[in-house]
């Protein structure tokens, strides 16, 4: 064991010295310039349109994102990586996915035109699609190694990731499919968001996000070789999941115009499609979160009432909605800076457990090192004025 | 006495002689190959399995056009005039119709009318603008919509009138398809031979 595995958490997207950081950016580069130009063109169909689409697509994607983000309730990922999961979501993957267009071609070519246009969008994009989006994940994981190191944190970034990509194809399906004017984005709101804006891409590249967490975690005790059946089968339901949503066989709810009590008809018929993937990925990520408070409680035990981490601090620790609370009354106390300082003691609590799961002996150096640093924050901490009732509340008792 | 309360201590692995840097190219280079290979692949292989250009393609007596390599011929009919070809998902379906004294636009409000609307179960059609097929007088419009299974489709229409026969060229496919052919749709209908 080295100091280099404790350089943890709380890295930024730009790791500059990885080369997969430059292959993320000039892809991201190249999609970027080709969604906007072509975004910006679909504005000549209906500017009024076109700026409510983002509108109404901001108000769905923006509480999306904050509750993707908060779901990893023990580590909280960089903002900028967790920016960059949506970003390439957005224009990297949906820019690269209209290049692999011309797997259409070739269906076309094998099996007809009328069944390429009729199934492209079942055979093909499914793969495609999770392909690009996945990708994007792995090169994420490339370059911030320690961010992605659970099926918790795959799932996040593959959900970010699905969700930029959902609003971007949403922007265009309402500007071209539902005619780009006011009312034709409402329907197209209502149809691709309202009724059916849980099932599609969001939980798709989640669950590869999770098949990538599960390869890379390092907290698993089984071996990679074991793991990889169970993230295959992930990606493939996944990508079954995007085939039965694209394909042409579910596709018994009211067809357009919608009219009348069709509009209700319409999200119970998508339901059908979509929701029992929606459940087995709530399911999944019951068992995730389950899984990482039994990590976190096995791998802090011996270290409880330790120089890192008080019986109290970990009380805390484990609810997350204690550790909110004792953040707030330190702010009440003390101040921002003083509340500031107790999240950073919380986040290195939870990196001394990273810790902890990775070296060989108690008595290891990076272990050591991070427990002396714990108990220095918990000093600066109690130093400032006001702050040490409420740290105790927090439960530093300044040991 | 407090020096600088408000600033944590520094991490033990934060500072830079701590860092070590973990460059792997091997698995960036990895992903990018995948990546070409499933973006840029498909258009290679598309182009590579893709037929020579056929025979040039008569509709009616005086309408002919020059399939590009790559499109094949689909059905072709003497009564009514009319031909469909197709390169993957992309349909070029071209009536010859009588002439009409109105002009192209006429021609254009009767396609959209009797044809578009009644075929698609959803459809907006944009403006028509004035262009030319070879030396004949056309106009252009584009259009989306949703197919009666649920495929949200774009296309073009062009319709040239000439004095002895109007000619419509209807080119559609799935949704973000066309803009793979608008080339080769250009070429083909600008070179379209209208007598």
């Amino acid at each position: 064991m080295t100091v280099r595995h404790a350089h943890l958490h709380h890295r930024s997207i730009f790791q500059l010295h990885q080369p997969a950081f430059w292959v993320f950016a000039a892809f991201l580069a190249y999609g970027t310039v080709r969604m906007v130009s072509g975004l910006v063109q679909l504005s000549s169909v209906s500017r009024s349109g076109w700026a409510l689409s983002w509108l109404l697509l901001g108000l769905y994607a923006a509480p999306l994102f904050l509750l993707i983000y908060y779901l990893d309730l023990y580590e909280r990922e960089p903002l900028s990586v967790a920016l960059a999961a949506f970003l390439w979501g957005a224009f990297a993957a949906t820019a690269l996915a209209l290049d692999a267009g011309g797997w259409d071609q070739v269906l076309a070519q094998v099996a007809g035109a009328d069944f390429a246009a009729r199934w492209a969008p079942a055979l093909t994009a499914p793969v495609v699609e999770e392909f690009l989006k996945g990708a994007g994940i792995v090169l994420l994981y490339l370059i911030v190694r320690d961010e992605v190191d659970d099926v918790m944190d795959g799932f996040v970034y593959g959900a970010l990731c699905g969700l930029g990509f959902a609003v971007v194809e949403d922007v265009v399906y309402f500007m071209a499919a539902f005619g780009g004017t006011p009312a034709g984005v409402l329907e197209g709101f209502y149809v691709r968001v309202l009724s059916s804006g849980l099932y599609g891409h969001v939980l798709y590249t989640g669950m590869v996000g999770m098949a990538v967490g599960l390869v890379v975690s390092r907290r698993e005790p089984a071996p990679v070789r074991e793991r990889l059946p169970l993230a295959a089968g992930i990606v493939m339901l996944a990508v079954l999941g995007h085939f039965l949503w694209n394909a042409p066989w579910l596709a018994f709810g009211p067809s357009a115009p919608i009219e009348g009590v069709e509009w209700l008809v319409l999200p119970l018929s998508l339901a059908v499609k979509g929701l029992p993937l929606l459940l087995f990925v709530v399911l999944a990520l019951r068992l995730a979160r389950r899984r990482e408070q039994r990590w976190l409680d096995d791998t802090l035990a011996v270290e409880v009432g330790g120089d890192g981490l008080s019986e109290t601090e970990f009380r805390t620790l484990r609810s997350p909605a204690d550790r909110r609370a004792a953040v707030s009354a330190v702010r009440r106390r003390a101040g921002a800076p003083a509340a500031k300082l107790l999240m950073r003691l919380q986040r290195e609590q939870i990196d001394l457990a990273m810790i902890a799961s990775r070296v060989a002996t108690p008595d290891d150096p990076a272990l050591v090192q991070q427990r002396d640093y714990c108990r220095s924050l918990r000093s600066a901490l109690a130093a400032m004025p006001g702050a040490q009732p409420a740290a105790d509340h927090a439960g530093s008792s300044g040991r | 006495m407090r020096s600088e309360p408000d600033r944590a201590p520094e991490r033990p692995d934060e500072a830079s002689s701590q860092r070590v840097a973990e460059r792997r190219w091997l698995p960036a280079a990895a992903v990018t190959a995948l990546i070409l290979l499933v973006a840029g692949g498909a258009r290679t292989v598309a182009d590579a399995t893709a037929s020579d250009a056929g025979p040039p393609v008569r509709v009616g007596a005086v309408a002919q056009i020059q399939p590009r390599p790559g499109w094949d011929l689909e059905t072709r009919s003497d009564d009514p005039p009319a031909a469909r070809l197709h390169r993957g998902p992309v349909l070029l379906d071209v009536f010859a119709l009588p002439p009409d004294a109105a002009g192209a636009i006429s021609v254009a409000r009767r396609f959209v009318d009797e044809a578009l609307r009644p075929g698609l179960a959803q459809v907006t059609v944009g403006e028509p603008a004035a262009t030319r097929v070879g030396e004949v007088e056309a106009v252009r419009f584009g259009y989306v919509g949703v197919t009666r299974d649920g495929v949200p489709v774009e296309g073009v229409v062009t319709v040239a009138s000439g004095p002895s026969v109007s000619v419509v060229f209807d080119a559609y496919a799935p949704q973000g398809e066309l803009v793979t052919v608008a080339e080769d749709l250009r070429a083909m209908i600008d070179g379209a031979v209208i007598g």
